[in-house]
């Protein structure tokens, strides 16, 4: 028995060396070989929020729409009274990411008004080794990053970012050998980091590609699909906003008018998070239900979801037109 | 509590140092301690459906206790009908009952009768299929006298709960492991550590080859209607080698955590897709629930030792059809056993069900040409079959086999992306081809390989599982039988 568990623990202990080393190898495409292209919009954002001295009275939170929508030098000028706009939405943000986000910023800024970007996807699971890691690697030690830890991550994703790297960072290995071979390693350009958060892409998506190959051809995700856990950090956010007294709007960015005539069940979606803004009683808009004018398909879009540069401006200015009350601000 | 999860990483060492350390006292306090295991590892998913459990061990240990006690015929074949109706009731109930009530209602549609379906909102407990096959084993084989009723109730509980296959098997026959309860164990360092490598593949199975294969086969599966025909058997070969890795890793690592306890369960996959006829694929895959229906159901028909030839014909098929309706209440599943039969029946009848017992080219790296050739063919039956076992009905597998002749042949972007997975199944086959002779692929005759060799081959699989798991993991698949 003894000699058994003597083996038993040394494997575990010589597979736990190896993998943090292979882990520590493959996280380094994103600190490393990302960072240096200037392509890993996480770290580059919480340096500059970090950096950051000025109070800021405005921050948008949510998924890759968040920080591709909402373009905080447009809105900047648009609320004008020299208010300050950061964007801390991040890929595939869920409400829980969100929730912690919002606590550390609350732990040095006092903003007037929180947009939290509403995108019905995020809201399908409650994993956090993606969108909650690339945020909670970069945050500075501090009750928010420690409470995202013990309180936001799973029991399993505690478990793995601490002991499994190797199993965290699996998906930086293709790129890892790509490398190696001197193949072409990173990801296609899909944007530049402008400042306050925001990424632009100025390309634009061709109408018989939005036709023909969208993502949402078969879309099947129902309101049952949502979590309880993701929905439940929304009234947390409500919450905590409250606490501080910072006004709290839930607005949904646009996608293609294409795109959400292919989502069939797109105001089901749309209603489903209505009824809960109503049941907290905070504003809800959702901008492809009440569509801008002026926001083309085949001229806004860079792919069936997200807007381009040329739409992300136009649709933040007339955004911070809509939120100006909000804040309190006169025409 | 999956085996793939990290409750289950923490379980398994706490359980196995309380049972050898604290537990090893006496064989009785062995035995109350694996129920207790067992309870908890099951209540983990829905502490509720504990009280099937307990209530079909009560109805079987009294029932054997009470065979034991009666000598009459009439009356044993009653206490015996007394177990299989209770069983098959729960059983029936609980998987088949909407199933019924739904063919009923489509039947008397079909004549101008509407009646108004009322399906239960049934949650299907987890392993009852597996359960309830293992206690009607224990009381086939009381009535049947091949084994002493027994009067220690936590040895039964425990041999009816026993943890590491109380969801999906392998399905254990009483006369081999009740009797496993009924002597102490003691610790054997060869037999754990025989069974940590058998989790360690198991595992390596299910994570990385089967969740892999899932995700291109859900994909194909979902989009058959757009696929070519090439990307269509990609569908179905992936699928083949999913729900062998799902099943067979499950029951690798059900058979390996056994071992870490003192415990011997029977082997349930043996190489099945190096078969060369599918009599040598049935006795070659998921084992216990086949020789199951053979001892319980196929031999008293009287199996093949049958006086015509349209008694052996029936017996196959109600063996093939009741093993195809076990596995779940959908007509996809009916269709997949009579198609087996079909597929069988030829074998039987020609009398070469056992031409191959032993395994492929003995003694030979490679397999003959004439060998390889009935593998492949005897594979692109059994991938038929998967079509049927994988589609969501009957209307989906037709499609899909039907779409199989009319899409583009050959769609090689298909192919290449997904060339990573096809070599990392290259590997697999070429790992489990060198290894066909032993009971699992990481078995290895210490003396002829380097301590060195073995821990690198641990590590390396064992990093692989890190490196390799799909993002996505998918449920084991017969947990939903």
């Amino acid at each position: 028995m003894k000699a058994f568990l003597l083996r038993i623990s040394i494997y575990a202990f010589a597979l736990i060396l190896l993998n943090i080393g292979l882990g520590h190898y493959l996280r380094s495409y994103e600190t490393l070989d990302l960072a240096d292209h200037g392509v890993f919009f996480p770290k580059l954002r919480w340096q500059e929020y970090y950096a950051t001295s000025e109070p800021l009275d405005v921050v948008i939170l949510g998924s890759s729409h968040a920080y591709r929508s909402y373009e905080p030098n447009t809105m900047e000028l648009a609320f004008g009274d020299g208010i300050q706009v950061f964007n801390m939405g991040s890929s595939a943000q869920s409400p829980i990411t969100s929730y912690y986000v919002l606590q550390e910023i609350l732990q040095t800024q006092q903003p007037r008004l929180v947009i939290m970007d509403i995108y019905f996807m995020v809201f399908t699971s409650d994993e956090l080794l993606n969108n909650g890691l690339i945020n909670w690697n970069y945050m500075k030690q501090g009750p928010a990053k420690s409470d995202f830890f013990w309180e936001g991550f799973s029991r399993q994703e505690q478990i793995s970012s601490t002991l499994f790297p190797t199993f965290v960072y699996r998906k930086y290995f293709e790129p890892k050998v790509k490398k190696r071979f001197g193949w072409t390693y990173l990801p296609p350009e899909r944007g530049h980091y402008s400042k306050k958060g925001f990424v632009g892409y100025a390309d634009t998506l061709a109408m018989d590609r939005l036709q023909n190959n969208n993502q949402f051809d078969r879309f099947k995700t129902s309101t049952t699909d949502f979590t309880q856990k993701t929905q439940a950090y929304l009234f947390c956010i409500a919450d905590l906003c409250r606490k501080q007294g910072i006004p709290l709007v839930f607005s949904v960015a646009p996608i293609p008018e294409v795109s959400v005539q292919k989502i069939g069940n797109y105001p089901e979606l749309s209603r489903h998070f209505e009824h809960l803004a109503d049941s907290l009683r905070l504003p809800y808009v959702d901008f492809n239900r009440q569509r801008l004018p002026g926001l083309l398909d085949d001229v806004h879009y860079y792919d069936d979801d997200h807007l381009n540069l040329a739409g992300a401006t136009h649709f933040s200015k007339m955004a911070a037109e809509l939120f100006k009350p909000e804040l309190k601000i006169k025409d | 509590m999956l085996f793939n999860s990290v409750d289950f990483a923490l379980f398994l060492p706490l359980v196995f140092l309380t049972y050898w350390l604290l537990a090893n006292r006496s064989l009785r306090l062995q035995n109350f301690f694996i129920l207790i295991a067992s309870y908890l590892f099951y209540g983990w998913w829905d502490w509720r459906f504990l009280s099937l459990i307990i209530f079909s061990s009560v109805v079987d240990f009294a029932v054997g206790r009470q065979l034991g006690k009666t000598e009459a015929p009439s009356n044993r074949k009653k206490w015996l009908y007394l177990s299989l109706a209770t069983n098959l009731s729960l059983l029936g109930f609980f998987k088949y009952f909407n199933f019924f009530v739904e063919q009923f209602v489509m039947a008397f549609d079909q004549v101008g009768i509407n009646l108004e379906a009322s399906t239960l909102s049934i949650i299907l407990p987890v392993g009852i299929s597996f359960y309830t096959f293992q206690t009607l084993s224990y009381t086939i084989d009381v009535y049947r006298r091949k084994l002493e009723p027994t009067s220690d109730w936590v040895a039964f509980f425990a041999y009816v709960s026993f943890f590491p296959q109380l969801v999906a098997g392998p399905i254990e026959r009483s006369t081999q492991l009740l009797p496993q309860f009924m002597r102490k164990r003691n610790f054997d360092y060869e037999r754990a550590k025989d069974g940590m490598r058998q989790i360690l593949w198991g595992l390596f199975k299910k994570m990385v080859i089967a969740d892999s294969c899932a995700l291109v086969v859900n994909d194909i599966f979902a989009n058959y209607e757009t696929a070519g025909t090439s990307t269509l058997i990609l569908g179905a070969v992936l699928f083949a080698f999913q729900i062998y890795g799902d099943f067979s890793g499950y029951s690798d690592i059900a058979i390996g955590t056994a071992r870490l306890f003192g415990f011997d369960l029977m082997r349930n996959f043996a190489y099945p897709y190096f078969s060369r006829n599918i009599a040598e694929f049935w006795r070659r895959w998921h084992i216990s629930l086949s020789t199951w229906f053979r001892d319980y159901v196929y031999i008293p028909l009287g199996g093949s030792r049958v006086n015509s030839r349209w008694k052996l014909v029936r017996n196959v098929f109600v063996v093939f059809l009741v093993s195809g309706f076990w596995h779940g209440a959908n007509w996809t599943f009916i269709v997949w056993g009579g198609l087996h039969a079909c597929f069988f029946l030829p074998i039987i009848l020609l009398d070469r069900n056992r031409k191959y017992l032993g395994v492929a080219a003995p003694n030979r790296y490679l397999p003959g040409a004439r060998e390889l050739f009935n593998m492949l063919f005897t594979f692109a039956l059994v991938c038929i079959g998967w079509i049927f076992f994988r589609a969501e009905d009957l209307q989906h597998a037709l499609g899909y086999l039907g779409r199989m002749s009319e899409g583009p042949l050959l769609e090689t972007r298909v192919l290449r992306k997904n060339a990573f997975l096809l070599l990392g199944i290259f590997i697999f086959i070429g790992v489990e081809w060198m290894q066909r002779h032993r009971e699992h692929a990481l078995e290895f005759r210490e003396s002829r390989m380097p301590l060195w060799a073995r821990a690198s081959i641990y590590l390396t699989t064992a990093l692989s599982i890190l490196l390799f798991a799909p993002k996505q993991e998918s449920p084991f698949i017969y947990f939903q039988f």
